[in-house]
């Protein structure tokens, strides 16, 4: 559409800038767009766009401040989800929250098909080329592309060469960046063919903005995402030619970008996220490691780079990559989505090419344009780029001649000074191959939501393509991305700052079909959940681990402030001795506390310290990473619940060492981390599935849970005489069990009605026995060889502690020698003692051990000189 | 001539390697003066996975994976290998290497383009604009490209000391070029960017040399080693192997195995253990000239 076609549309809007009243909702009276660029919503002649006019009716139908309260809902739900573009694993650091815009990008459906037949062409056109290149290169030998920018272009991976897909589909995903140029007409601005992840992000974008206006929504008729996925899953099913068969999404892990999005699309389409130390390749064929044992692979939806993908024959890093994976595609036991060197096509040098190669591979001419770009390799590009230098963007294009093949940087010509220029123009000379220039383009603008009121902001789009069965789709919408500059040339978007839902909208009625409905061909039913990779399943047993310490430290933590609140602390006493045991590290490595602190000074450190190795900073920050290194095994709600400690102000506080001023404000902030942990424990007891995830979740917990009774009893219990002293009360305290014991008794605590609650009562859930209880169940429910007779070691070891504390005897554990010890109790608190670390290796090593390390061999040429 | 040619590489684990995966690049390649009667392989323990194919350039490779635990390996090839006398090719007779350059760029022909992917930086060549400046004294306007090139081979075998406790197997150009030293890995690299920097095609050739023992003593067993040199493209003569390391024109002495874009193209033995703790290697190569 072009703006003249705008303007003779119906006159929905108003003038910008007019009286109001006059059509325009409060919030879009001030939009001006920046002169001499297109805008989205406003033609030149400050009418509103055809496509817009109902949207903003009902925008402005909304009460006063309506948006900007749901905007506001909105992004506390971003915040909760965590949904963030990149996380380092220490939880710190260069964190970014995913900016998303409340305004969708509208494109009416006639404009979009036009964008889908120019994309789908592309998706055509780009696969021929790596057919081409990677089989016959006849392209080569007609000299349609340069022999210098695919044999010089690190990105051309000659171990790949002469692999066929069975399909035929190298390219099985494109993204297409796309900018609107300021005469309304779309331009192709870059391609992504290497790893183009982000389609999660723009499906999680649609769930926040439909949410945040559901009734806009559903007016806009705007067409739904579940079917693009849909015929993509399909498709890649097909291609393996198998009915139910293993996919998994091999990601570079939780510390690189675009994690979210292969997280959120795994879970969505019910692959397996897999990292690539999750996956080896036996017998020529690649498998899965699981808990389970091997499970073999059959399709591989690739999100690493190529040379991140076999050590063996591709990349020089030993450490990253499946060694033997080029083996098994080439014996075409697995299918790998993209296929590998799929990268070649999206150097920026192929853009000068796309034109003629389009009309030489499909005898058709390119629908939608290419940004003008030269490749300086060619002479007469050369002459026309040096001529020009101080108007263009100059990339490098992917340079060969170092390790490291992804160097490409955009220099822009009207910002460099004229020795930049010069130095550039001499480099151009001497090495052309490795340029690339294309003009500045200047962007269209689109209203965002900034401060209660829409104003215009430069933007691109990103648009997915998948292979389905008989082509190429493309998901209807996309990534809208913007910039805060109103700088509206092209190049400023290289480091987007946020993003945007688009809306297509229909003409007629939008299939309202759901993923989640039944899929064409039947599923096979199953109780049990996905394959649990050995390296999830070690997550998700320390995810426990620390969930329970930490719930441990705040009891103690909240005990201390009590006391401090209502009686005084008192050195000495048991809670001295008990954060004396806390705070004394075994790790020679950590420097001793200075003796004679006080109570108050050890409760700060334990709270607030940050260089507290066992403090609850540490713990929370432990916590919080296990968390998020498991989080796509989590449900939303669960990882939302212990993302308040990164996310909510006051644990941000304490997390930067700002201790709550007063020991009142303690004990509040202690309350409420005892909920959150509550409520993640709760969720995890109602939410999840009894799968083998929740298992090792659940083991963790219950031997955290033992092992801190067991040093509780023993600091407290073992020497004088816990009656007099008050041990007794602060452990039913420490162990959340006052109130079952004043059910129980009218006494004070005494010492054989304690031991009994919370050594053998296997009805406590704090009890020792409970846990040991709890743990023989859920390893009895661990995968195994069934063929084995007998019982596993572990099996053994929980078995053989479940059955001495069966076998324990209330009044014997109580009674006391002459010199105030209880050599029973001593006994069977070191069996446990011992059986626990024990029972913990025992499961590593069963289990997690999968997870080893791997080394290159290479063996240099060792000559002599005669 | 022909040899006898046995390379045993042998590793040794601390730890016991539970799947282990390599890539060999051990088979003599067969060159219009080189043929190889006989090649063959033992690997112990025995893969489970062994497969032959070759890659980009034409190298035989063979793939191998042994998924039994093993705390050793060794892999042992043997060859025998016949190698033609060469004639001395005429230096001055050959294209002035700027017009090698120009055409280069042009030719789509089938040897062209094989010839033309040789004339890019490669990972383990890239080299900064001082090696070019090395390089240019060589290649004054118009000189005959051989004799330009084996002018480059004299100055980087005068220029250059062997040492082997210089450089590892990762040393880029760029040091080799500041240290002044390496080994024959090293000055293939280094010529080979040198020619690159201009323009000109050159590859990364690994193989074997006959070597002899000093007069009148017997030949020690396993003391020949795997050798590399290079080759430049000279269009109307091919490729002309160059030996910087020894600065000879290679003849029948020079045993091919493989060629590439430089050595990570062509490393006889790439592997990735799993497990294994710290190891050791241990590589002998003989070669030995036999009755024909």
């Amino acid at each position: 559409m072009s703006a003249a076609d705008a303007a003779n549309g119906p006159r929905a809007g108003a003038v910008a800038g007019a009286a109001p009243g006059t059509g325009l909702p409060p919030f879009a009276r001030g939009y001006v767009p920046s002169p001499g660029a297109y805008d989205e919503m406003m033609a030149a002649d400050g009418t509103v766009r055809p496509h817009w006019a109902s949207f903003l009716k009902s925008l402005a139908m909304m009460p006063e401040g309506e948006v900007a309260r749901r905007w506001r809902r909105a992004e506390r739900l971003l915040r909760e989800n965590g949904l963030t573009y990149d996380l380092p694993a220490d939880g710190e650091g260069s964190e970014r929250p995913w900016e998303l815009d409340a305004m969708p990008l509208l494109i009416p459906a006639a404009e979009w098909r036009a964008i889908e037949e120019g994309v789908v062409q592309r998706a055509r056109l780009l696969n021929a080329v790596l057919a081409d290149l990677y089989g016959k290169q006849e392209l080569l030998a007609s000299g349609v592309v340069p022999a210098a920018a695919v044999l010089g272009n690190p990105r051309f991976l000659r171990p790949v060469y002469g692999i066929e897909p069975s399909d035929g589909n190298h390219l099985t995903f494109l993204a297409v960046d796309l900018g609107r140029g300021p005469d309304g007409s779309w331009w192709v601005l870059g391609d992504r063919t290497e790893v183009p992840t982000d389609g999660g992000y723009a499906l999680e974008n649609r769930i926040i903005v439909s949410q945040c206006f559901p009734d806009l929504f559903r007016a806009s008729r705007v067409e739904r995402l579940a079917l693009y996925f849909n015929a993509m899953h399909e498709a890649l099913v097909a291609r393996t030619g198998r009915d139910n068969p293993r996919i998994v999404l091999l990601t570079p892990g939780p510390n690189r970008p675009g994690y979210f999005a292969d997280a959120y699309l795994a879970r969505y389409l019910g692959y397996t996220l897999a990292e690539s130390l999750d996956l080896t390749v036996r017998d020529n064929r690649l498998f899965l490691k699981t808990i389970d044992g091997l499970r073999p692979v059959d399709l591989v939806v690739r999100r690493v780079a190529a040379e991140a993908s076999d050590p063996l024959e591709v990349g020089r890093n030993a450490a990253d990559g499946v060694p033997g994976l080029l083996q098994a595609i080439r014996g075409e036991t697995v299918v790998v989505a993209n296929g590998l060197g799929t990268a070649l096509v999206e150097s920026p040098a192929f853009m000068a090419f796309h034109a003629p190669l389009c009309r030489h591979l499909l005898g058709e001419e390119l629908k939608l344009p290419n940004t003008a770009t030269w490749w300086c390799g060619d002479e007469a590009a050369k002459a026309h780029v040096l001529a020009n230098l101080p108007s263009l963007a100059i990339t490098r294009a992917a340079s060969a001649g170092t390790l490291d093949a992804d160097s490409d940087s955009v220099l822009e010509g009207p910002s460099l000074s004229d020795e930049e220029i010069a130095a550039l123009r001499s480099e151009i000379g001497a090495h052309g191959y490795r340029y690339v220039a294309q003009e500045l383009v200047k962007l269209s603008t689109t209203p965002v939501w900034r401060d209660g009121a829409m104003t215009p902001r430069p933007m691109s789009l990103r648009v997915f393509v998948a292979a389905v069965e008989d082509g190429y789709k493309v998901l209807p919408g996309g990534l809208a991305r913007i910039t805060e500059t109103r700088d509206t040339r092209a190049i400023a978007l290289q480091g987007g700052d946020g993003s945007k839902d688009t809306w297509i909208l229909a003409e007629g009625p939008v299939s309202t079909f759901s993923i989640l409905q039944t899929r064409h061909s039947e599923p096979e039913l199953r109780r049990t959940g996905k394959d649990l990779p050995s390296r999830a399943a070690d997550n998700l047993y320390w995810l426990g681990r620390y969930a329970e310490r930490a719930e441990e430290l705040m009891r103690v933590l909240l005990a201390g402030y009590r006391q401090a609140l209502e009686t005084g602390t008192e050195e000495g006493s048991p809670l001295a001795h008990v954060l004396e045991a806390l705070m004394g590290s075994d790790d020679p490595s950590v420097p001793k506390r200075p003796a004679g602190e006080t109570i108050e000074t050890k409760l700060r450190v334990l709270l607030s310290d940050p260089a507290a190795s066992d403090g609850l900073v540490a713990t929370l920050g432990h916590l919080v990473r296990t968390a998020w290194l498991a989080r796509d095994r989590l449900s939303l709600d669960a990882w939302s619940t212990l993302n308040r400690f990164r996310a909510d102000q006051v644990w941000r506080d304490l997390s930067f060492g700002r201790a709550p001023s007063d020991p009142g404000e303690a004990v509040g902030l202690l309350e409420t981390g005892i909920r959150i942990l509550a409520a993640f424990s709760g969720l995890g007891m109602e939410n999840m599935t009894r799968s083998q995830g929740w298992r090792f979740l659940d083991i963790g917990r219950r031997l955290e849970r033992a092992q801190h009774l067991i040093e509780l009893l023993r600091d407290l219990l073992l020497d004088g005489d816990p009656e007099e002293s008050g041990a007794l009360l602060l452990l039913l305290e420490l162990c959340d069990s006052v109130i079952t014991y004043r059910s129980r008794y009218l006494t004070p605590p005494r010492i054989a009605p304690v031991l009994d609650l919370l050594l053998l009562d296997e009805t406590n859930p704090r009890s020792l026995a409970y846990q040991v209880s709890a743990l023989v169940n859920q390893i009895d429910g661990l995968p195994r060889d069934r063929e084995m007779p007998g019982r596993t070691d572990e099996q053994r070891i929980a078995l053989a502690l479940q059955t001495a504390v069966r076998l324990g005897d209330t009044k014997a554990l109580a009674r006391s020698d002459a010199r105030h010890r209880r050599p029973d109790l001593e006994d069977l608190l070191e069996e446990a003692a011992r059986a626990l670390p024990l029972l913990s290796d025992r499961i590593a090593l069963t289990y997690f051990s999968h997870v080893d390390i791997r080394r290159p061999q290479d063996v240099a040429p060792v000559d002599q000189r005669p | 001539m022909r040899f006898d040619v046995s390379h045993r590489t042998v590793y040794g684990y601390g730890q016991p390697v539970s799947l282990s995966h390599h890539l060999l690049r051990l088979t003599p390649r067969a060159t219009p003066r080189q043929t190889c009667h006989r090649s063959g392989l033992a690997v112990t323990p025995s893969p489970d996975v062994s497969r032959t194919s070759s890659d980009y350039f034409g190298n035989a490779t063979t793939y191998i994976t042994v998924q039994e635990p093993h705390t050793s390996l060794s892999i042992q090839a043997r060859s025998v290998v016949e190698v033609l006398p060469r004639e001395a090719p005429e230096a001055s007779k050959t294209l002035a290497w700027d017009q090698v350059r120009a055409a280069l760029a042009k030719d789509t022909s089938r040897d062209g383009l094989d010839a033309i992917q040789f004339a890019f930086p490669s990972p383990w060549t890239g080299a900064s604009d001082e090696v070019e400046a090395f390089a240019r004294p060589s290649f004054v306007p118009g000189r005959p490209v051989l004799e330009a090139a084996l002018d480059l081979t004299a100055r980087i075998f005068k220029g250059f000391q062997y040492d082997p406790t210089a450089t590892t197997v990762a040393t880029p150009v760029d040091q080799v070029f500041a240290l002044k030293r390496g080994v024959c890995q090293d000055f293939a690299h280094l010529e080979i960017a040198c020619l690159r920097s201009l323009g000109l095609a050159a590859r990364y050739v690994s193989g074997y040399l006959l070597t002899r023992p000093p007069e009148g003593q017997e030949k020690l067993i396993g003391a020949d080693a795997s050798h590399a040199w290079l080759s430049v493209y000279c269009p109307g003569q091919g490729w002309v192997d160059l030996d910087p390391t020894n600065n000879v024109l290679p003849n029948e002495e020079h045993i091919t195995l493989a060629w590439g874009r430089d050595y990570g193209d062509v490393s006889p033995v790439n592997g990735a253990i799993l497990g294994g703790g710290a190891h050791t290697v241990h590589v002998a190569v003989d070669v030995t000239p036999r009755a024909a």
